[in-house]
């Protein structure tokens, strides 16, 4: 049987819907990929079903975590603030990894979506991931 | 980096799971976005339960090219979907809606369109689309 590595070079696109919006002040992590094998997160985002207006008071961070294999990571593949101005638009892709991240064979991957004071709502939407896999 | 390119003559399995909906609770719920320039060669959507058609109070389905913009209504992509008397869906059975080729570019947005018709409308259970992305070697 081949395996993952076999795609060496290729960006596979992995999309999870979230199925509902977030609570006002609600918090979020959950898991959104693993990986297999070794290989590179090459880019991953978010496409909300409706628009969000960022707030710098009462906002919203979504980023994207890496876990490892034993929970113990919680290192950043991309952060955005839902800061006033930058919004998100309804079936728009908003980029928050734009840097190619690596994994370890066995890390696991979470979107986490935070309140930020008194916080406002992520709608639902797609949760998109990139993933490269590497011959190492 | 490599591309998708890479995949050419590779059809990719690519799923969104989608909620289930009540009656009367039309919604677009975006399902992949295409990173490069591909083919769908397929799609469809697979029910988590059965769904009977009804001439008066029906769902019709539509999978919608947005562009990267969120072009509104979009393009439909294939063939709306109406289920009527007699066209139903049966619960883990696929019900395809796309029966050629349809081509994607960099950075377009695939959503899934439910509206009802009628005074009731009917209650489009949970699903899964499920496209067959071939990469363009482009």
């Amino acid at each position: 049987m081949g395996k993952l590595a076999d795609l060496v070079g290729t960006a596979i696109p992995i999309q999870i819907h979230s199925k509902v919006a977030t609570g006002v002040t609600e918090d979020i992590s959950r898991t959104v990929f693993r990986a297999y094998e070794p290989g590179y997160i090459v880019a991953a985002g978010f496409i909300a079903d409706a628009a969000l207006n960022g707030a710098d008071t009462n906002s919203r961070d979504i980023q994207f975590t890496d876990k490892n294999s034993d929970a113990g990571g919680s290192t950043s593949l991309g952060l955005i603030h839902l800061t006033s101005g930058n919004n998100l638009v309804a079936f728009v892709y908003k980029a928050v990894v734009t840097t190619a991240y690596k994994l370890a064979a066995g890390d696991v991957v979470t979107f986490d979506s935070a309140h930020v004071g008194s916080g406002i709502t992520l709608p639902a939407g797609t949760i998109v991931l990139y993933w490269q896999p590497t011959n190492v | 980096m490599g591309k998708l390119a890479d995949l050419v003559g590779v059809a990719v399995p690519v799923i969104c799971n989608l909620p289930a909906a009540l009656a009367k609770g039309d919604y677009e719920m975006a399902v992949f976005r295409a990173y490069e320039s591909c083919r769908l060669k397929a799609a469809m959507i697979v029910p988590d339960a059965a769904m009977t058609g009804d001439n008066s109070d029906y769902v019709t389905v539509t999978l919608l090219d947005k562009g990267a913009a969120a072009a509104s209504p979009g393009t439909t992509i294939g063939a709306a979907k109406a289920f009527r008397t007699g066209t139903d869906l049966v619960a883990f059975v696929a019900t395809s809606l796309l029966s050629a080729d349809y081509d994607l570019d960099a950075g377009d947005v695939v959503t899934l369109k439910n509206v009802n018709t009628g005074s009731t409308g009917l209650a489009l259970p949970a699903l899964s689309v499920v496209l067959y992305v071939q990469p363009l070697n482009v």
